[in-house]
């Protein structure tokens, strides 16, 4: 028997505690009144605390994420110090005032300043006390450029020279500079692309003759070489020769084909001057794009936000994940969730209908119930353990040992991959699942059910025919919540083959179409890798607060239609759910 | 209840197709259920086969026998390569012979050791495969055996052994000839120690220079008496161990000048030494038959400069006295004393443990591996039992040798022990150590490391050198998963329970409406972002403005107090039209402003109490180290991923407690207030109970946010300002690190393993609780 049912009573309906006994004065009362009000005022606080937390959080992550890609002005800043004076191009990032900590008495007040141009000074963000800093605009002609390589170069534009058939250089006054140097940046972009469907189109020619070589090498390091493994040697051998006559014609064809288009590259360089009057050519080569903030309008800021917002869903990451955009992370968690699903829901929904209509009152349904608060209940690293050691090196193993001896031992199912990380998340998710369906089943009126058994239905008749059908929404409910809950988990896809940088991925334009083997990006492992494995967090911060912004839309999207779809549910069937 | 409809399979008469199919669509929802169960128990028991084989004890199993034509005329010295194919021995006549422990091997021609005499001692150093032999007159050679091996395509793996003659000198010995002779040290300077028939102690270095080398000669006999027992050099070269009579203990420090470092006296008359690698401890065996272990750890002298006695550790120190104590710690328990003076002083040979496995008879020999801290020790009944120098674990016993062995060694794999019996037959046997290095007690229990000065938990996986040896206690992880759930328990508690309380029954109910799935909105917010808030956002303003936070704590609530008189002065008239929960805007009004003035004031009481700088002050004054990433930053951060489950769970409790049971308090004349405390919540404890039960597993098993908010250093120590690593992050971080099937790999699952019976527990409490409240007060 329950101790607090004791308590409970005691305390509630006996009334031996309770204060405020018939006949009290109502001066008293309004005393008791008085003497509760901490309490509740505490409580309110409470109360305010916990949604002032979650608004907080999402405007937070909102503010940092959608500030970074508006166009602030570039500022001529001249630093002031012992050794003389400096002069950068920067753009203010901050403020920050306190007490000095080296003389209390006085205010300290310091500007943040980004310089970029990581390669050409000593660090690309600097705080400089206000009393040594001077800062006014700089001139209209000072422009960002965005490279591949040391982020982005912020100088004014001096000129164009574009070599060639007809070599010509462009300065700034020119009205044709900027349509010129867009062009040259955009037919740069075009041979890019090319090259790099030329080189995913040859790594898929070569891959099987890797991978056969890779599996000859594997057995040239055994420490012991059996009869069996020289017969296969010879075989592997053989098979790469024929593979090799077979496709080296086209792999030569291609392979000069993008020799072609390297060497014809760099063929423009765009000049800048530095604020201190040095002068760096940059190739249009490493040029991703190049705007002036200083001369744009407000409508052109706008455009460029929104095509900046563009690229970073649409474009493969930069320089360690720190720029650049996300878009092979959004693939990856799609296809993981996706899968996942197709692993969840059959799952899930069996026991979801054995619990409202078969389950009879024993043993097995009670370890079911409590299989599933457990399921709901385990840390997620140890659905990762439980993953990787499980999914990944018994069954994997098993695999490659089966179906793919012939590459080992280079694993192709015994190591990290989608498949393995959706199965792990299934796992995770079904205890979500079960539990909408359940209640969604539960919700459909009993009447139904009687009816249709009275007109005399299977129960599979049943089943199929009303209950499937009006429980749908909620079952759907249940998917969302479990995709909503899956987007959003990353311990355990840690341990079962999520990357920081996937070569390639996991749906692509070549057969199988699907690679279920392959290792995937994911938007929650991003925000712990940029945020704390990449080199300069600092410049990755902005990348990890619009991937951040990203998931919550994301995860709160699912949730609000889920919510919404439950809400509509149980106004439909009208009983309490 | 047995209700018809669950019962139902159709009407008579049905075609059987549709009996059929109704039949197997029943089987396959069945089975999807019990699929559900399966895999629960298919995690457990994953876990546990992982886990099971740390605790597996050891097996050593009799391969080959092999006996030399002429076994008399072998000296006490065995070795033997890494892949057991092939051994050696030293003959009295001044031969390394070969011998095949593999039919397929080539024997090559014995190696002339080149001595001008009869070989009478032989010694051998299994971490550096160093060789030395004598003969009658004292002349020593010195070599180095290697072993070359290649693969055959008809033969398989062949091994050849490799020499090095290093130095040939004569050893000056006063009472020839030489009893006993050991070898040591590293790649550059080889030591010789030796022992005459009158017990001297000789000692040669071996130092390579520019211009060749030269053999450089010491003279202990001084310092050292009558060496009777073994010798033992460290791998490193850095100390020669000897036993002085029988049971006094000396450790020699080798380098430019020797001299005698320590002494120590063994309990019983000793009969075996052994180095471990590393050199960290020494095996001491003795005619008991016990085994010990020794460590040399450096000590610290305390010298009582003061006026006044003062005491240490329970040693009383007058003015002027010193004395040695072997724990670093002291420097903590006597800062601040006046006059007293800490000075490095010498290593110190200290008995540690004696928990190893006892053999029969006398210990007449200890085989220590080349690549772990496992040994294998032999009596003179012949039994023998491998254990391992630090867990002290019986790994497994032996039982095939008839009497004690002359010699033995384990190879670098681990795989192979060769012994050689004093008949000089050789004996060799497969070992699998499973994991030797792992108890309960090293797991759970404090175990005193080489280099440790005092017992320890320590959490320390991979080191940088080979001789390393992996720490793997549980329990700092244990207490840092612990003290994370505490943290974060303290923050979130408060919020959420009295959250949860004053909206189901003080707020008006399109407040309930408006905020309860606000809240709950948090659980879908993923932690991977609140931990990535936690540590690059709120960290560093935490630990920019430390003080203003902390003022924060006990500032908003005392200006709510503080207002409330205020309150009264609201005419009554007013009061009472003002709507229910009016309360809230005064008080985000009033603590907005107590949070402004606090990080305001923080700065001006951080220059003016702490003397600008409150990590230094911290540190100096409490001796704290503040590190940014702390349990505070932790507990706010998975706080605030526990409140809404707490809330949620705690608010439909508190929801479902009967309406009668409120208008009965009410119309008692009981304030809402005194009905919502001593009426709803004692009614809905349960549940309450259950929902913050749900809230401390999930902050036991959260993951990113400690590994992203913490420094995740595995350390003991309850601070708000250290940081901690707790199991779930531990697995995070190492197991894509840890070689399938190694002891860290095993470990790993076990705290999986511990981590899902855990919560499993916790879950089981918190249903049962939920359940029976459901009962009690039908649903919620």
């Amino acid at each position: 028997m329950g101790w607090w049912k004791t308590l409970g009573s005691k305390a509630g309906i006996a009334g031996k505690s309770s204060p405020s006994p018939a006949g009290e004065g109502n001066s008293e009362l309004s005393l008791a009144r008085r003497r509760n009000l901490p309490a509740v005022w505490l409580c309110g606080l409470f109360t305010i605390l916990s949604v002032g937390m979650v608004l907080g959080v999402l405007l937070l992550i909102a503010w940092h994420a959608f500030g970074y890609y508006w166009p602030r002005p570039i500022m001529d800043i001249t630093v002031r110090s012992e050794d003389g004076e400096k002069r950068f191009y920067g753009i203010v990032v901050g403020h920050q005032t306190g007490i000095n900590p080296a003389d209390p008495t006085k205010r300290l007040s310091q500007t943040r300043l980004r310089l970029a141009n990581r390669d050409l000074v000593e660090s690309e963000f600097i705080w400089v006390e206000d009393e040594k800093l001077a800062i006014k605009p700089a001139p209209a002609t000072v422009g960002v450029v965005e490279r591949t390589e040391y982020g982005d170069a912020i100088g004014n534009l001096l000129e164009l020279k574009v070599e060639g058939d007809h070599p010509t250089t462009i300065a700034p006054t020119d009205p044709q500079f900027l349509p010129r140097l867009n062009d040259e940046i955009r037919r740069v972009r075009e041979r890019k692309a090319k090259i790099r469907r030329l080189e995913r189109e040859l790594a898929y020619l070569v891959e099987p003759l890797q991978k056969l070589h890779a599996a000859a090498a594997a057995i040239r390091a055994k420490p012991e070489i059996s009869d069996r493994d020289r017969q296969k040697l010879t075989e592997l051998e053989g098979r790469i020769k024929e593979l090799e006559r077979d496709i080296s014609p086209r792999q030569r064809e291609m392979e000069e084909e993008l020799t072609r288009l390297r060497q014809g590259a760099e063929r423009a360089t765009l000049t800048l001057a530095l604020a201190d009057g040095r002068e760096v050519e940059i190739p249009i080569w490493k040029v991703i794009r190049v705007y002036l903030p200083n001369q744009m309008s407000l409508r052109e800021k706008v455009g460029h936000y929104l095509s900046k917002l563009w690229e970073f869903y649409t474009t493969e990451p930069r320089e360690a994940n720190t720029e650049g955009g996300i878009y092979p992370a959004i693939v990856g968690t799609v296809v993981l969730v996706f899968l996942m699903t197709l692993a969840v829901v059959p799952l899930g929904v069996l026991a979801a209908i054995y619990l409202s209509e078969y389950a009879r009152p024993n043993l097995f349904t009670k370890l079911l119930r409590i299989s599933i608060n457990n399921l709901a209940g385990v840390p997620s690293i140890v659905f990762g353990m439980f993953g990787l050691g499980f999914f990944i090196y018994t069954v994997g193993g098993l695999i490659d040992r089966t179906f793919f001896a012939d590459q080992l031992p280079t694993p192709t199912f015994g190591t990290g991959g989608v498949l393995w990380a959706a199965l792990t998340l299934a796992l995770l998710t079904i205890p979500v699942v079960i539990v909408a369906a359940e209640e969604s089943f539960a919700a459909i009126p009993q009447g139904l059910r009687e009816g249709a058994l009275a007109l005399g239905c299977t129960k599979w008749q049943l089943l199929r025919r009303i209950l499937l059908p009006n429980a749908l929404p909620g079952i759907l409910t249940g998917v969302i919540l479990a995709v909503e809950r899956a987007a959003g988990e990353v311990a355990p896809l840690m341990l079962v083959g999520v990357v920081k940088l996937a070569p390639s991925l996991p749906v692509d334009s070549y057969p199988p179409y699907l690679h279920l083997e392959r290792k995937f990006m994911h938007l929650g492992f991003h925000i712990y890798d940029v945020g704390f494995q990449s080199p300069n967090v600092e410049a990755a911060l902005p990348v990890v607060y619009l991937t951040a912004f990203t998931l919550i839309v994301l995860v709160l999207l699912l949730n609000g239609v889920a919510l919404w779809l439950r809400n509509r549910l149980r106004r439909e069937l009208g009983g309490e759910v | 209840m047995d209700d018809p409809i669950k019962r139902a399979s159709g009407p008579p008469g049905l075609s059987p197709w549709e009996r059929r199919k109704d039949r197997l669509a029943r089987l396959v929802i069945e089975g999807g259920a019990l699929v559900i169960i399966l895999a629960v128990l298919l995690i457990f028991f994953y876990l546990l086969k992982e886990a099971f084989p740390l605790f597996r004890e050891g097996k050593v199993s009799l391969v080959a026998e092999v006996r030399p034509e002429d076994a008399n005329a072998t000296l006490g010295v065995v070795v033997m390569d890494d892949y057991q194919k092939l051994a050696l021995r030293v003959t009295r006549v001044g031969l390394v012979e070969t011998l095949a422990l593999d039919r397929n091997q080539q024997v090559p021609p014995p190696f002339p050791l080149e001595l001008a005499g009869e070989v009478v001692a032989a010694g051998f150093n299994p971490f550096s495969d160093l060789l030395a032999a004598a003969d009658g007159e004292g002349n020593v050679a010195l070599i180095r055996i290697g072993w070359r091996s290649r693969l055959d395509p008809e033969r398989g793996r062949l091994v050849e052994p490799q020499y090095e003659r290093l130095a040939d000198f004569t050893l000056a010995v006063s009472h020839p000839p030489i009893a006993r002779l050991a070898v040591g040290g590293g790649e550059e300077e080889p030591w010789v120690a030796a022992v005459d028939s009158a017990g001297t102690l000789y000692l040669a270095k071996l130092s390579s220079g520019l211009f060749g080398s030269e053999v450089v000669h010491y003279d202990l006999s001084g310092e050292v008496g009558r060496v009777a027992g073994p010798l033992a050099i460290s791998p490193r070269g850095d100390r020669l161990f000897a036993l002085e009579g029988s049971r006094e203990l000396v450790a020699v420090r080798l380098g430019e000048e020797p001299r005698v470092e320590s002494r120590a006296t063994h309990p019983a008359p000793v009969t075996s030494l052994a180095v471990t690698v590393g050199g960290g401890s020494l095996m001491v065996g003795d005619r008991l038959g016990r085994l010990s272990r020794y460590l040399t750890i450096r000590q610290v002298r305390v010298t009582n400069g003061s006026s006044s006695p003062i005491t240490v550790h329970g040693t009383v120190l007058h003015p002027g006295e010193s004395a040695e104590f072997i724990d670093q710690e002291i420097a903590k328990f006597v800062k601040g004393i006046p006059g007293v003076e800490l000075s490095p002083a010498d290593f110190k040979l200290y008995r540690v443990g004696e928990e190893f496995p006892h053999l029969n008879s006398g210990v007449a020999s200890i085989i220590p591996s080349p690549a772990s801290r496992l040994f294998v020790a032999f009596g003179e009944g012949g039994e023998g039992v491998m254990s391992h120098a630090t867990s002290g674990k019986e790994v497994a016993r032996i039982k095939s040798l008839p009497g004690p062995p002359a010699a033995g060694v384990i190879n670098g794999k681990e795989s192979g022990l060769l012994v050689m019996d004093r008949r000089g037959r050789l004996i060799l046997h497969h070992l699998d150590p499973g994991h030797p290095e792992t108890t309960l007690r090293t797991l759970f229990g404090k175990v005193w490391y080489e280099g440790y000065t005092r017992p320890e938990w320590v959490w320390q996986s991979t080191g940088g050198t080979d001789e390393f040896e992996a720490k793997l206690s549980l329990l700092p992880l244990i207490f840092g998963t612990m003290k994370g759930a505490l943290y974060a328990l303290l923050f979130a508690l408060p919020v959420a329970l009295f959250g949860a309380l004053y909206l189901s029954q003080l707020a008006p109910q399109w407040l309930k409406h408006l905020f309860k799935p606000l809240i709950e909105l948090m659980t879908a917010l993923p932690t991977v972002v609140v931990g990535f808030l936690a540590g690059l956002w709120l960290a560093p303003l935490v630990a920019k403005n430390l003080v203003g936070t902390l003022i924060i704590f006990p500032l908003v609530p005392l200006a709510l107090i503080a207002f409330i008189p205020l309150v009264n002065l609201i005419p009554p008239r007013i009061r009472v039209r003002l709507p229910q929960g009016w309360e809230l805007l005064p008080i985000t009004v009033i603590a907005l402003t107590a949070v402004w003035v606090a990080l305001k004031v923080g700065p001006l009481v951080e220059a003016n109490l702490f003397g600008g700088d409150v990590k230094l002050w911290l540190y100096q004054k409490l001796g704290m180290v503040y590190d940014p990433r702390n349990a505070l930053i932790v507990g706010m951060a998975m706080g605030f991923a526990v409140i809404p489950i707490i809330f949620s769970l705690a608010e439909d409790a508190l929801s479902a407690v009967p309406k009668q049971l409120i208008s009965g308090a009410m119309a008692l004349g009981a304030t809402r207030w005194q009905t919502a405390w001593r009426v709803v919540l004692p009614a809905a404890l349960p549940g309450v109970f259950a929902a913050v039960m749900l809230g401390f597993g999930r902050a036991v098993g959260e993951t990113m946010i400690v590994l992203m908010a913490t420094g995740n250093t595995p350390i003991i120590d309850l601070s708000p300002f250290n940081g901690f690593r707790t199991l779930s992050a531990n697995i995070a971080v190492e197991v894509p690190e840890a070689p399938v099937g190694g002891t860290l790999y095993r470990v790993l699952f076990l705290s999986g393993l511990i981590l899902f019976l855990f919560t499993f527990v916790i879950n089981l409490i918190a249903n049962e609780l939920a359940s029976r409240f459901r009962a009690r007060y039908g649903r919620f």
